[in-house]
């Protein structure tokens, strides 16, 4: 045993890397990069937004709907802080996404603090947030019943990819078969190129989309005995790609369709899982009348050192509610009691421990 | 910190070299593995770190904060990292056969050849020296489309290869779940070969703060012993405790 090998944790200070990097916030936890998802309060129970160079997979509700919310919302926050974006799907048309992304709105009290901004030198990061938290460094507000209309100077921006854009795809020859996933992999890294974020000094960042990735129509149940493993090496490769460049990347599946193997084998390769599910799913649900939905933290990985990131308060599972303007994340509580007759178990009823026995028996 | 990490698994009296420990992770993250690439690093060995779904920043920013420093001991040549996130990237772009990802896209008769080849030609440098063949999350092998059959073959190969050289130790992680009946196939059978095999699980009933999991410990050679723990991670390192001690 070499007893005498110093291992010292002693660094020299070398330069920080470039944090000029548009869209993103350093965190205050870690100080990496964080990126925005464009839900102001899911970025509050993440700790900050989705760290530059991970991989987030949403595990979406029923029919996808709500999962799709959060993808547009993602991809507004990315063209309001003039990032690249690219949207992959082969069950819709691409460029349904980046067509119909909800438009930014203004708090109406900035207007009255306008005046003091130009004496106060805040630094231009903080210049388009409001000044309702001090503490917390809020993001945007979208409102989703306002269609966003993209400035011509960011359509060069833009990149898809479907089925539309790949014809004649070639099956590989090594274990990673399947062509579509082959054909997605090779288009996000030519647009990578093509807008240079691979080199160290650029100063943007595209957001990759993947709309319900695992569905039928990406044809990756080829052989009904075994699993599909391009599904697994696709999200490795995503990753992979991501890590080294200035890209965050949202995948979204469906996963009531796919095998639950392969869900968990993907919830073990992403950074952060994210789990939706609806109030039509699951009767039990319809006691929290409140939300529309249950979002759950299945992972958050961090990627600086080994303390668990636990979400606020140390929950994982919150409530969701999506009206036709807005979505945003709360935390779960009961509904108010509105009448004696009205039982109103505690949502812990799908455990089964809610009594059946009406409560006007205990009327005091 | 480290250190009662180190009792815990009976390793500070008995030494490593020659043994074999598998990590079997139902939860996230894996602190062991780090606790154990920490006591490697502190005691000197030679480290051969071989990874499938993480790179190298990762694993040198927690180090940092576990008290060593990846990036020095790979310039000193003690740490050389295997295969990570930008090789992978690389075997995309560039499908150049002795890369350990390129039976992604070319097909291949033995698809770990590559890989294996890397890692033999690395520790045959260090025959004399005390090293430590750390590989992370073996089941990633099988999520790029190895077959498990493939998978013990060349875990078999790794395993005789610190056989042959007596100071050497080999450190697998492994992830699973309960779902999952193929890596539950490999896990089972690769702990048969073990010396050590620890599971670490999250709580039955959710995540906690005061608690991040529960470690088991197997010994299948001399100290003979199975115990159970509960531990808490920390920036800056790992606690373990008594079950249910925790809150005292």
């Amino acid at each position: 045993m070499a007893a005498n090998v110093k291992i010292s944790s002693f660094q020299k200070r070398i330069k920080p890397s470039n944090p000029n990097i548009l869209g993103t916030k350093i965190s205050a936890v870690n100080s990496m990069l964080n990126v925005s998802f464009g839900v102001t309060s899911l970025d509050q129970i993440i700790d900050g937004g989705l760290p530059l160079g991970s991989l987030c997979v949403v595990e979406e509700d029923i029919y996808g709907s709500y999962a799709k919310i959060i993808t547009k919302y993602f991809m507004a926050e990315g063209a309001v802080q003039k990032n690249f974006l690219l949207s992959a799907s082969l069950n819709e048309n691409p460029w349904d996404l980046l067509n119909n992304l909800p438009s930014l709105v203004t708090e109406p009290r900035e207007t009255n603090i306008t005046e003091n901004r130009e004496e106060l030198k805040i630094a231009w990061r903080y210049k388009n947030l409001t000044l309702e938290d001090n503490n917390q460094r809020l993001g945007n507000a979208f409102d989703l019943s306002i269609p966003y209309v993209m400035p011509e100077t960011q359509k060069p921006n833009l990149a898809v990819w479907g089925e539309a854009v790949t014809p004649n795809l070639q099956r590989g020859t090594g274990t990673l078969k399947n062509p579509n996933c082959l054909s997605l992999l090779k288009a996000i890294e030519k647009a990578i190129k093509n807008w240079e974020l691979d080199s160290y000094n650029s100063h943007n960042l595209v957001r990759i989309v993947v709309s319900s990735f695992g569905s039928p129509f990406w044809q990756l149940d080829e052989n009904k005995s075994s699993l599909s493993t391009d599904f697994t090496a696709t999200l490795l490769l995503l990753k992979s790609i991501v890590r080294s460049t200035n890209a965050v990347a949202l995948v979204t599946i469906p996963h009531q369709l796919l095998n639950q193997s392969l869900v968990s084998r993907s919830r073990h390769l992403a950074d952060v899982v994210i789990q939706l599910k609806s109030l039509r799913e699951d009767p039990h649900l319809h006691d929290l009348m409140d939300v529309h939905g249950i979002l759950e933290l299945k992972k958050v990985a961090n990627l600086t050192s080994l303390k668990p990131i636990l979400g606020q308060d140390g929950t994982t599972t919150y409530g969701f509610k999506a009206t036709k303007r807005k979505f945003k994340i709360e935390k779960l509580h009961l509904p108010p009691a509105v009448d004696d007759d009205k039982s109103s178990p505690d949502h812990s009823s799908s455990l089964g421990c809610s009594s059946t026995a009406s409560k006007a028996n205990l009327d005091f | 910190m480290a250190d009662t990490v180190m009792k815990a698994l009976m390793l500070d009296k008995t030494p490593i070299d020659g043994k074999s420990v598998l990590i079997v992770q139902h939860s996230d993250g894996s602190p062991f593995l780090h606790s154990l690439l920490t006591q490697s690093a502190r005691q000197g060995r030679r480290i051969c770190l071989v990874s499938f779904s993480q790179s190298v920043g990762y694993y040198h920013n927690v180090g940092t904060r576990l008290g060593w420093n990846l990036n020095n001991l790979l310039i000193k040549n003690q740490v050389v990292f295997i295969g990570g996130l930008h090789t992978l990237k690389d075997s995309l772009q560039f499908q150049c056969p002795s890369n350990p990802f390129n039976f992604l896209f070319n097909p291949a008769l033995c698809p770990l050849q590559a890989l294996f080849l890397s890692i033999e030609s690395v520790v045959h440098g260090w025959t004399e020296q005390p090293f430590s063949l750390v590989i992370d999350e073996l089941d990633c092998l099988l999520n790029l489309g190895i077959e498990p059959k493939e998978v013990i073959k060349f875990f078999q190969k790794c395993h005789s290869l610190i056989q042959t050289y007596s100071s050497g130790s080999l450190v697998v992680s492994i992830g699973v779940t309960p779902l999952d009946k193929e890596i539950i196939q490999c896990s089972t059978l690769l702990s048969h070969w073990s010396d050590l095999i620890l599971t670490e699980k999250g709580l039955q009933t959710g995540k906690s703060r005061d608690l991040t999991g529960t470690l088991t410990v197997k010994w299948n050679v001399s100290p003979l012993s199975e115990q159970h723990f509960h531990f808490k991670c920390f920036d800056r390192g790992i606690k373990m405790f008594a079950p249910g001690t925790a809150v005292l």
